[in-house]
């Protein structure tokens, strides 16, 4: 069964662009429009979460705080993508609870060898 | 997925664990093993039917093995089919065996 | 939603969907300046238009987007009051931005737009006061990826690295297992990972989602140190993490040996250094000490024995490996792969041939490619076959000593350009003739130490062995101090034989090359070693055997020098192919200076043989006559300019055909009388084509013009 992967953003054109690189790298992809929208969409079979910082209605920052202090998946790692380079940005994700963020633009190869860092593929 | 059952009439008492030592699930089980801990002076933790471990999970054997020692009880932590999967992810970590577990490590 | 278009097609109707949003707030904004509501949603609406746009790399549209965004970055944080002229700007932003997004569908970038671009952007770049500089001097980070950055100080070799990594103790909570770290690492080089458990408490005590684990890492890797870092970019920070370098590749560095098992331990901070000294001083065991001590847990102590031996297992194996770099390779095998390249050259030139012929352009390709592959195989074998002279030159040590001690002459032999490489079966050819030069410049070269004083030189005479490479050639030298040549004696001596006749026609060099003509000797005396005149007819026929050629220079009490010039290679040469009537010659491309249309060169000198070469007078050959071929001449005659030691003549043929690798094959016999050919090649089809002597050719034409 192919890893599953959430995408969390509010941009259509940024979800479906996501969506192609990793349904072509052979991963099942989950998307949701925000962060309550991810929320909902969370599941403990899901390897990854990619979620984009600014959102309306629940931003990444509250979406990874949520999932964290949830039930569901809580350790699952999350990669936040955000376009500021800022290193603040960065480590207001990290405090969330974040396991590593994208910056945007990104390539292929290094969307799927950021997911590749943080995904569990280690099974003992 | 994780299970645990307690044989607290058995001498020694025993405690199967079956599924998977994660993250996910070491809060049950850490609450599964204090109790069985408590409940018998000897005690003999089965992971036959583990099929699954992470490094929080190798955590809890470690501790289980500190806390017989500091408390004088008999405690064997018996891998059974879940010995190669300990064994790798020990060597995977760097790590030597909890002092408690018996049999064969490759 | 459209999920079926392409991602850019959806980007557009996203963006066009954003920017009416856009406006809708704009207008709320108009209406009410700080709603925070509309304030946001304008921000966001910029700021999804700018990082989609940014994935499809629309530059013009995303640096313009990018600072109107910035304005209201500060008007959303309170640094800017939103006023009727930003609305009134932000609108036209708004206006501007969809045309910007229709041009990336008509693909149509003008002036206009540009220009526009730019007059906006100063408007917009007025409301951002101080920050203007920064935020359009703010280059979009393209691929500030967690991966990259790997270039950044990268060093040469391999080291090996100490990394104390404690991950934070949220870590598994956090999905950033340590673990997967630990497999990262691996991934750059060899590696030891040594646990440390200790830290883990007693289950009554434990926090199960805590992380309690910690790891000292050995790993030798030739990454920098960069790399090595970007393995834990996600949890610096949060992580503690130390990175050592404990061994370098550096061979100077010396095998100073593995750091003591307490230097380890202080260097790891787990032991005070004044600890250390005490249990050293109680001269048991150390290890033991300390833990009984308990200056430090057993577990450290194995850890910092397991560090120890790792950095000597690194050691040993680099030792290994570096003396694995060399193989011996029996010269019969080297041998027979020089032959087969040789062979494969040849057969693929047939290739060529047929490619060429059949005008088939895949085919001509393949031959092509093939072309180069065969010229890599072929230059890699002809270097695996190359050896340093030294071999040769060092073997004459001994003769040298045991000639002059014989002679009771003081001769000092001195080598030099040793390291240079010659063509294994040159220098071998090469060991027959420089004996016989050697032996000839002891005897009859340098004089006795009495007949040296008296001349006032040094009564130690000095033999000098030289290499140097000139071109594709290497020459070799023979020099000695000695009385120099009779040129004179060596004349009369030619006149008696009847080999030269009286005339003054003849140069220096001619009358120094006689003493190469069979029994040719001007010693009346010969003597035991280098008998009567004997071999040096020999040496120039086994020099001239493998290409080479050989010249004499000498002074009276001053000395002699010999000049032995041999091609670098034997094996295979690089031709141009050129046809004089029916016949084919190839004549070696290192030599070739041009090649002109004959009708395009000046004519002049005496008879008409000479040409102006770039302002320069050269003589030149019409191969047609020199070699007497019959039949007609070529319409278009082209002249091929060729050089030995800036000596140049021209050569008259009728065609210039292709350019051409081959194996020379030794000479027929028909060919051997022939002078101005010094072999034969076998084309691609089977036609036979000579090879020709250029050294020979030029001597012939510029002595011709002399006369």
């Amino acid at each position: 069964m192919a890893d599953k992967i959430l995408i969390v953003d509010d941009s259509v054109s940024m979800r479906q662009m996501t969506n192609m690189i990793l349904s072509g790298a052979g991963y099942e992809v989950v998307q949701a429009v925000d962060g309550k929208d991810g929320v909902a969409k969370m599941s403990a079979d899901i390897k990854v979460v990619i979620t984009d910082y600014n959102m309306p209605n629940m931003n990444g920052i509250e979406f990874i705080r949520a999932v964290r202090s949830g039930t569901v998946n809580k350790s699952v790692p999350i990669l936040m993508v955000t376009t500021e380079s800022e290193d603040s940005k960065k480590q207001e994700g990290k405090n969330a609870g974040a396991t590593g963020w994208i910056t945007k633009p990104f390539d292929k190869d290094t969307l799927l060898q950021t997911i590749h860092k943080v995904a569990n593929p280690l099974a003992f | 997925m994780i299970r645990t059952e307690f044989h607290a009439t058995t001498t020694p008492a025993q405690l199967d664990i079956e599924g998977e030592m994660s993250f996910v699930h070491v809060g049950e089980l850490h609450e599964a093993l204090l109790t069985a801990c408590d409940a018998a002076d000897a005690l003999v933790i089965s992971l036959d039917k583990v099929s699954g471990i992470d490094a929080a999970g190798l955590q809890l054997l470690f501790a289980v093995c500190r806390y017989a020692e500091k408390n004088k009880k008999s405690v064997r932590i018996e891998p059974g089919a879940a010995a190669e999967r300990l064994d790798r992810i020990l060597e995977f970590a760097g790590l030597t065996s909890p002092n408690c577990l018996v049999g064969d490590l490759a | 939603m459209n999920e079926l278009g392409s991602p850019l097609d959806t980007f557009r109707e996203e963006a066009r969907e954003l920017l009416e949003q856009l406006e809708q707030h704009l207008m709320q904004l108009e209406e009410d300046p700080t709603d925070h509501d509309s304030i946001d949603g304008a921000f966001r609406a910029l700021h999804t238009i700018k990082g989609s746009g940014n994935m499809f790399d629309l530059d013009d549209l995303v640096g313009f987007t990018h600072i109107v965004e910035a304005v209201f970055v500060r008007v959303r944080d309170g640094k800017l009051p939103v006023s009727k002229d930003l609305i009134d700007l932000s609108l036209q932003a708004r206006d501007h931005i969809s045309s910007l997004l229709n041009e990336t569908e008509t693909g149509a970038a003008d002036n206009e737009t540009d220009e526009r671009s730019q007059l906006l952007s100063k408007a917009f770049e007025a409301y951002l006061g101080d920050e203007a500089q920064s935020v359009s001097g703010e280059v979009f980070e393209t691929h500030d990826s967690a991966t990259a950055n790997h270039s950044q100080h990268e060093s040469e070799g391999e080291f090996t690295y100490r990394i104390e990594f404690t991950p934070a103790s949220d870590s598994f909570l956090t999905g950033a297992n340590p673990l997967l770290i630990l497999n990262e690492l691996a991934e750059l080089g060899s590696i030891l990972k040594i646990g440390y458990c200790e830290a883990i408490p007693d289950l009554k005590e434990i926090e199960p989602e805590h992380c309690y684990l910690r790891w000292v890492i050995l790993l030798t890797t030739d990454q920098g140190e960069n790399a090595v870092r970007d393995v834990f970019i996600f949890v610096e920070g949060s992580a503690e993490i130390k990175i050592d370098v404990i061994a370098e590749a550096d061979p100077l560095m010396g095998e100073s040996g593995y750091k003591r098992l307490g230097e380890i331990l202080v260097d790891r901070g787990e032991i005070d250094p004044k600890d250390l000294e005490a249990a050293v001083s109680s001269k048991s065991y150390i290890g033991e000490v300390l833990v009984k001590k308990g200056f430090v847990s057993e577990e450290q102590i194995n850890s910092a024995l397991q560090e120890q031996n790792y950095v000597r297992d690194i050691r040993e194996n680099r030792r290994t490996v570096e003396t694995s770099t060399t193989i011996k390779v029996k010269v019969e095998k080297l041998d027979e792969l020089v032959n087969l390249v040789g062979e494969f050259v040849t057969m693929h030139a047939g290739i060529a041939m047929v490619a060429e012929r059949k005008n088939d352009q895949d085919f001509r390709a393949a031959a092509e490619q093939m072309e180069g592959l065969i010229r890599q195989v072929r230059d890699l074998s002809i270097e695996l076959h190359m050896v340093p002279v030294e071999i040769l030159f060092s073997g004459y040590r001994r003769l040298v000593r045991d000639l002059s001690e014989d002679l009771s002459k003081q001769v000092q032999l001195k080598l030099e350009g040793t390291e240079t490489e010659l063509d294994k079966n040159v220098i071998d050819s090469l060991k027959d003739p420089l004996l016989h030069i050697i032996r000839n410049s002891i005897d009859h070269g340098i004089e006795s130490p009495e007949l040296r004083k008296k001349k006032g030189k040094s009564p130690t005479g000095t033999l000098r062995l030289s290499a140097y490479y000139s071109g594709a050639s290497v020459v070799i030298q023979v020099v000695d101090d000695g009385a120099g040549m009779d040129v004179e004696r060596i004349r009369q001596k030619g006149i008696e034989r009847g080999v030269i006749d009286t005339s003054d026609r003849y140069s220096e060099q001619d009358i120094l090359q006689l003493i190469f003509a069979p029994g040719f000797s001007t010693n009346e005396q010969a003597t035991s070693v280098s008998g009567r005149g004997v071999g040096m007819d020999v040496v120039r026929r086994n020099i001239e055997a493998i290409g080479g050629s050989i010249r004499i220079e000498t002074a009276k009490d001053v000395g002699t020098t010999l000049s032995i010039r041999i091609p670098l290679t034997l094996a295979i040469v690089d031709g141009l192919l050129s046809r004089i009537g029916d016949s084919l010659y190839l004549i070696n491309l290192s030599y070739i200076v041009e090649c002109l249309d004959l009708q395009d060169v000046r004519k002049g000198g005496n008879g008409g043989d000479m040409i102006d070469f770039r302002g320069e007078i050269v003589p030149f050959l019409d191969l047609r006559s020199y070699f007497g071929v019959e039949g007609d001449r070529s319409e278009h005659p082209q002249l091929v300019v060729v050089a030995i030691e800036e000596k140049k003549i021209g050569l008259v043929v009728d065609d210039l055909l292709d350019k051409y690798q081959s194996v020379i094959k030794s000479l027929g016999k028909v060919y051997e009388q022939v002078e101005g050919i010094s072999g034969a090649i076998i084309l691609g089809d089977g036609k036979p084509a000579l090879m020709l002597d250029i050294d020979r050719l030029v001597k012939v034409t510029r002595d011709e013009v002399k006369k």
